[in-house]
């Protein structure tokens, strides 16, 4: 009752409005021109206003009709969006091939979906990584999935050969998971065939040519002062190498140079 | 046997092995004890409470599964539905979401998931826009916010 007592008096604000706009509106045609009652800066501020009046509306369209799917709470909702993001994930029977991104379409729907998918961290915690739009993509997770511990799923997607540009680009994602949230990364799932070998020696060789870097300019380094931070030098932990064998507790057996066997696997 | 009291005043007599599927109405039968007062359910209309009955009459003598389980963190994501459950869920959208919404205030936390299934089933593979059009829902995004979602999320359209 309470509710369409608001809404008449809403209606009747509104046509109180109306009738005064209208009125303030007018446009005066005289011998010297057209002259408008109100002046632009007026037009704007009145055009602001009716512009948050107009989303505030279209914001409650969604639920205030009957029957709508919008009327369904917030953990309910949340419940729907993990059953559909896990979909992949089950219905193979297998975290390879990795899972569809499609699920993401629930953030572009509507407000309500958008806000409560991004405020909703378990529905982030599990990232595939792959080379292409790799790192944006692992950008957005990280920061959705806030403080959770995160799951690392590394395959090939499309990619059925491993180029040097390839493992270039698995390796510069990987090193983006590990220094923006290795603490956070409790588990790392390969697909079977997936080249971390090659990865790995890529990155050490990349160590290995930093390191020689740094000695090929050391004469150099005198030009710097004593206390500045050493440009090519990481410490352990922040190497893939480093990360995969001290970051994560279960997989310190890891021998980097004996790597016939992944990490993880998946069970086939 | 229970008495419940729908939102439009219909007395349901339900039997009580029937009724405890619903974690609300089994608390408030231990809280309260033996009673000839009826339970209000102001939530639900008696067409839906029909369909509710229906399903956990078909459960009856079924083990109760656990509750308080994060939404979020369901541990099985398969989208599996059982044939019978397939069939009672074969109904317009609108009782879908009233037999959902129905399942979370009673506290039937089977019907709940069946019915979360049920409509994630419905959006698997879709786009935003036939999300939209499947459930009938405004597109409230500013042009603005519009463009800054898919620059924001451009790396999920490459997959």
């Amino acid at each position: 009752m309470a509710q369409e007592s608001a809404a008449g008096d809403l209606v009747q604000l509104a046509d109180a409005l109306l009738e005064k706009v209208q009125a303030l509106t007018r446009v005066e045609e005289t011998a010297r021109g057209r002259n408008a009652a109100l002046n632009l800066i007026d037009v704007r501020m009145l055009q602001d206003r009716l512009a948050i009046i107009s989303r505030n509306l279209l914001l409650i369209s969604n639920t205030s009709r009957p029957g709508t799917i919008n009327r369904l709470p917030t953990n309910v909702v949340v419940q729907i969006f993990s059953y559909l993001q896990g979909l992949p994930l089950q219905s193979s029977r297998s975290y390879f091939p990795p899972l569809s991104l499609k699920w993401i379409a629930i953030t572009h729907v509507c407000t309500y979906w958008r806000d409560t998918a991004l405020s909703t961290p378990s529905l982030w915690t599990n990232i595939y990584l792959h080379a292409k739009g790799g790192i944006p993509l692992l950008d957005a997770f990280i920061t959705r999935s806030h403080e959770r511990p995160l799951t690392l799923y590394m395959g090939r997607g499309p990619w059925r050969t491993d180029s040097i540009g390839q493992i270039q680009a698995w390796s510069r994602v990987l090193r983006r998971a590990i220094s923006t949230a290795g603490t956070r990364v409790d588990r790392i799932i390969l697909e079977p065939g997936f080249p971390i070998d090659d990865i790995i020696r890529a990155d050490q060789m990349s160590q290995k040519l930093g390191e020689g870097l740094f000695k090929a300019v050391a004469s150099f380094s005198s030009a710097r002062p004593l206390d500045a931070p050493n440009p090519v030098t990481t410490s352990t932990d922040e190497t893939i190498t480093g990360f995969l064998t001290h970051s994560i507790p279960g997989i310190r057996h890891l021998d980097p140079f004996f790597l016939s066997y992944p990490l993880y696997f998946e069970e086939t | 046997m229970v008495l419940l009291l729908t939102s439009d005043n219909e007395m349901f007599s339900v039997a009580e092995d029937v009724i405890k599927r619903s974690a609300y109405i089994k608390n408030m039968l231990e809280d309260v004890g033996e009673s000839d007062l009826p339970i209000p359910l102001p939530n639900v209309e008696s067409n839906v409470l029909v369909k509710i009955l229906e399903y956990c009459e078909h459960y009856r003598g079924e083990p109760l599964p656990a509750s308080d389980v994060d939404p979020a963190e369901i541990g099985d994501r398969s989208l599996d539905i059982a044939d019978w459950d397939q069939k009672y869920m074969a109904v317009d959208q609108e009782m879908l979401f009233e037999i959902i919404l129905a399942a979370n205030y009673l506290d039937i936390k089977s019907l709940l998931d069946v019915g979360c299934k049920t409509v994630a089933k419905m959006m698997k593979g879709k786009s935003s826009e036939e999300i939209r059009t499947l459930f009938n829902i405004a597109n409230d995004f500013t042009p603005e916010e519009e463009a800054q979602i898919r620059k924001e999320n451009a790396w999920a359209e490459c997959r």
